[in-house]
């Protein structure tokens, strides 16, 4: 319900106030900590050493180049796959698009360190099963494909980004006006030209903004550059501050650390402008109403197995092979080449030691973060939705973007700059389950925000205030006709930042301890100690993932025919 | 039943502080039909939230019934669901969790009187039966028509029975044929059950219809509150009349006459007489208007004043009448004639106007808008 500014005047003041703690707290702790040196929790004098020490090293800028040549890489993968896809899936009659839309969406959630691991197990330089493969059929001395390379690590990442900006391509296709189209047409334009000269153009913006998007995103992921770049030392800036928190020899040098965050905060931040502004020009191209909405699917005939060609052409490498190649090597305690002969030796040790695997500690740090993690969010997310959307607070624009902010600040960042906090402030809660459910809080409350956001935007102020006018008390208004509203998409929200949270690996990671060990970095540690473990645990977290999502998506698709 | 005095709302926006109302009073009298008529920003919907208590005045008093329910000096608010009100909104607020008996019974779940299930049912049965809704009750609000939404909204309202009606624009979302059936139903039942109604809209012909008094809003003032004759009869201002149906104006000056009554005005089309009962000085800049139907057409040169000779640019054929563009010395004249004698006097290019000296009123100049 509204919240009338002279009765409930310290509500929004008071959200506001817990967001900015939350949000900047960490935030100005890296900024703070990179002008320190030495271990957190010791005095340090304040020093710009941390910015010479980087900026005035080549290395920095070797590592600055490949992080380009990742974001660049990634997002030609991302644009050759995604915007065939999202086109195919929005403006076509391509059989069966809700099956592939759900396949996509379960894509997301599965843990791309789990597709970076398969892809080693089949493209790397020694016993890769595709290199030996091609070497044994071309006779080749030497192996044909290197996965440890930059290349290979925008490939997998672009693989990996694609579903989530296929979405947001669709959503920028469906929101263009056919009639646009449609005058083209009826005034005597054909195919090709109305693509050119009116489809593409009115597209651009919202195209160049996903590619914006997904170049920040690429620039501040960790695990794939992480899987990949670090046996052949190729490092990105991600992987740079890892390498500075937890080198192989040495103390850890968080400063220097700090330092290259704040650089790559104030980078991506940047990125984050320009997606903003490209953004609001894609919006002045869309239509506004949905009024008399219809598409008009363009009729692909015998094309249809083209399409169908290149479907399969994406989920062959994103999706299918992967999977494969885990259940592959689920099977055998020292990994086999594929063949009959290679079946005899297979056996399910690894499915009937899951639970040693996984054991009980690990499967409650899990549930824990997943649960408490969700309901945090959500419930922040409601109440700041609420300010923002619903009332005439005065800073309500500071608040929307302070809950968006975390989003421009890397995971391992935000990591980083936890680690500096928990150190400094020697809080008990370093180490522990708890750090992890705070940082994954606070890096999700962009995304739940924005869900919610757009949730009660669809749902008409008047029909809150119909109930109030009619006599309704406000808690009832909220009991009887707004939570059965947006109720089943905050659920909806609520079971994906839980998947969300279940797939996070690198905040998992910068704050380790054998106390906070969850699924994720279980499966991490594992990979190098016994494969065959770590991929039995990988199949089985897939296949739950997917249970849970498409189970979920039929429950919610029964209850969420109010919104939209 | 309703006394609204002194209400003052500013709104902060993107350009700075924009003033929604500028001080509006306004009494409405119990089972009377109160209609708010302005263009959209006018601050009407403004009002009728600040009644409903979904917004909240910067200054003035609002009355219903005798308790004050807002006034923002003294300190007094009382929220919505305490004013004992009924409202129809634009979008009809139809929740679309619940069925229609649902829609129209929840409310009745928090009445202050509590009220047994039994009750409840009745009481629903009774709006539902009033609004010709009987046989629908387990029908899902998503699949209503507009025009059955709208009946919904309706028994919600009138289960309640609410101390007064609102309803802001609730025919702007049916079609042009529903909205007339739906008009005079709203009227008939409004009248049966005694209610008092306030009732927003930007369609002169609506208010014209429904209203047993109209208030034209602009800008955030009411310009003119009165029975729907006499403001389109007796407008005060330019506003009032450009709004209130169609009217020509001729700017001119007073050079002769009484203060009021019998006034002589100098236009560029010569002389004129208006019998208007405005006060205006000899000397005056004024503005003549008539309205198009007021205006009567000659074929040859009637022995009356106000006559000027004009000839015909346009003529487009309504049906029931004949509405005929005219141009004198370079000055447009709308008038609408009645069939008959457009088809026979109006056959040739020239013509003489008569403007009806009764007929004709008078503004004063300085509030003509730019």
């Amino acid at each position: 319900m509204s919240i009338d500014l002279r009765r409930d005047g310290r509500t929004p003041l008071f959200v506001l106030l817990v967001t900015l703690a939350l949000v900047l707290g960490p935030i100005l702790t890296t900024l703070w900590f990179s002008f320190r040196t030495g271990l957190p929790g010791f005095p340090s004098p304040y020093t710009l050493k941390n910015y010479f020490d980087a900026l005035g090293s080549w290395k920095f800028y070797g590592v600055f180049l490949n992080t380009l040549e990742l974001g660049i890489g990634t997002i030609i993968t991302v644009l050759l796959f995604a915007v065939p896809l999202s086109w195919l899936l929005a403006r076509t009659d391509f059989p069966a698009k809700n099956l592939w839309l759900t396949v996509l969406s379960v894509e997301i959630i599965i843990p791309g360190f789990l597709k970076a691991f398969a892809w080693i197990l089949l493209l790397n330089p020694r016993t890769g099963m595709i290199n030996v493969a091609l070497m044994t059929l071309l006779g080749l001395e030497r192996a044909p494909i290197n996965i440890y390379t930059l290349t290979g690590i925008s490939f997998i990442q672009g693989l990996s980004l694609t579903p989530p900006a296929v979405f947001m391509i669709i959503s920028a296709f469906r929101a263009m006006d056919i009639s646009l189209e449609e005058s083209a047409r009826v005034h005597g334009m054909r195919y090709g030209a109305i693509a050119r000269r009116i489809t593409l153009p009115l597209m651009m913006p919202a195209l160049v903004a996903a590619l914006l998007y997904y170049f920040v995103t690429a620039i501040e992921t960790f695990e794939i550059p992480a899987i990949l770049g670090l046996p052949s030392r190729i490092f990105v800036v991600t992987t740079l501050i890892f390498e500075s928190t937890q080198p192989d020899v040495g103390l850890p040098n968080y400063g220097s650390a700090s330092s290259v965050g704040v650089l790559l905060s104030v980078f991506s931040t940047l990125g984050l402008y320009f997606y903003f502004r490209t953004l609001r020009r894609a919006n002045q191209y869309a239509v506004i109403t949905g009024k008399g909405y219809r598409t008009r699917e363009i009729t692909l005939g015998k094309w249809k197995w083209a399409g169908m060609a290149f479907v399969v052409f994406y989920l062959l490498p994103a999706l299918v092979l992967p999977f494969l190649t885990l259940v592959w090597a689920s099977l055998f305690r020292y990994l086999q080449a594929p063949s009959l002969a290679a079946l005899s030796l297979a056996s399910l040790d690894a499915y009937t030691k899951i639970w040693d695997a996984a054991g009980p500690d690990v499967l409650k740090n899990t549930a824990l973060l997943m649960v408490i993690t969700a309901t945090l969010v959500m419930s922040l997310s409601v109440l700041i939705s609420w300010v923002v959307i619903r009332t005439g607070f005065r800073w309500k624009k500071a608040l929307d973007a302070a809950a968006f902010l975390p989003h421009a600040v890397p995971s391992v960042v935000f990591a980083l700059a936890l680690a500096i906090f928990a150190l400094t402030f020697k809080l008990p809660i370093y180490g522990t389950i708890f750090i992890l459910i705070f940082g994954n809080t606070i890096k999700y409350l962009g995304w739940g925000t924005r869900s919610v956001n757009s949730t009660i935007i669809q749902i008409h102020k008047e029909l809150e205030e119909a109930g109030q006018v009619h006599g309704i008390p406000r808690l009832q208004v909220l009991r009887r006709i707004i939570l059965p509203l947006i109720g089943p998409s905050l659920i909806n929200g609520w079971m994906w930042i839980a998947l969300l949270a279940l797939r996070e690996v690198t905040m998992a990671l910068m704050l380790y301890s054998t106390r906070n060990v969850v699924i994720s970095t279980q499966i991490w540690s594992l990979w190098r100690a016994d494969t065959a473990q770590a991929a039995a645990l990988g199949v089985v977290l897939v296949i739950v993932i997917a249970a849970v999502w498409f189970s979920a998506r039929k429950f919610l698709e029964r209850h969420l025919v109010y919104s939209s | 039943m309703i006394r609204i005095t002194g209400l003052v709302k500013e709104y902060q926006t993107g350009q700075g502080e924009i003033q929604a109302l500028r001080g509006i009073s306004l009494n409405i009298e119990r089972g009377e039909f109160c209609v708010l008529l302005g263009p959209s920003g006018c601050g009407k919907t403004t009002t009728l939230r600040c009644i409903a208590g979904l917004e909240q005045p910067d200054s003035g008093e609002i009355v219903i019934e005798d308790t004050v329910v807002n006034s923002p000096q003294r300190n007094i608010y009382v929220p919505p669901e305490e004013r004992g009100i009924g409202m129809i909104f634009q979008s009809y607020a139809i929740w679309p969790h619940l069925d229609v008996f649902q829609n129209v019974a929840l409310p009745l779940e928090y009445r202050k009187e509590k009220l047994s299930r039994l009750q409840i049912r009745d009481r629903v049965g009774e709006a539902l039966d009033l609004v010709r809704l009987k046989g629908l009750e387990r029908r899902r609000a998503t699949d209503l028509s507009g025009g059955q939404q709208q009946r919904v909204a309706l028994a919600r309202a009138f289960a309640c029975k609410p101390k007064v009606l609102l309803m802001d624009e609730p025919l702007s979302n049916l079609d042009a044929k529903l909205r007339e059936e739906m008009r005079s139903e709203i009227k008939q039942m409004t009248s049966a059950l005694g209610s008092t109604v306030l009732y927003v809209t930007h369609d002169q012909s609506e208010a014209l219809v429904v209203g047993d008094v109209v208030a034209v809003m602009q800008g955030g003032v009411i310009l003119q509150r009165g029975s729907p004759q006499d403001l389109y009869n007796r407008p005060e201002s330019l506003e009032v009349a450009e709004f209130l149906g169609e009217m020509n104006f001729i700017q001119g000056r007073k050079v002769g006459g009484e203060l009021r009554g019998r006034h002589l005005v100098e236009t560029r089309l010569g002389n004129f007489i208006s019998d208007s009962t405005r006060e205006v000085p000899v000397g005056e800049a004024v503005v003549l208007g008539i309205r198009p139907e007021d205006i009567q057409l000659c074929g040859e040169k009637p022995q009356a004043n106000n006559t000027v000779a004009a000839s015909i640019v346009h003529r487009q054929f309504l049906g029931n009448a004949t509405m005929v563009e005219l141009n004198s010395s370079g000055i447009k004249i709308s008038a609408r004639a009645a069939l008959r004698s457009a088809s026979t006097d109006l056959s040739s290019g020239a013509v003489f106007v008569v403007l009806d000296p009764s007929c004709l009123h008078l503004f004063r100049s300085a509030e003509l808008k730019e």
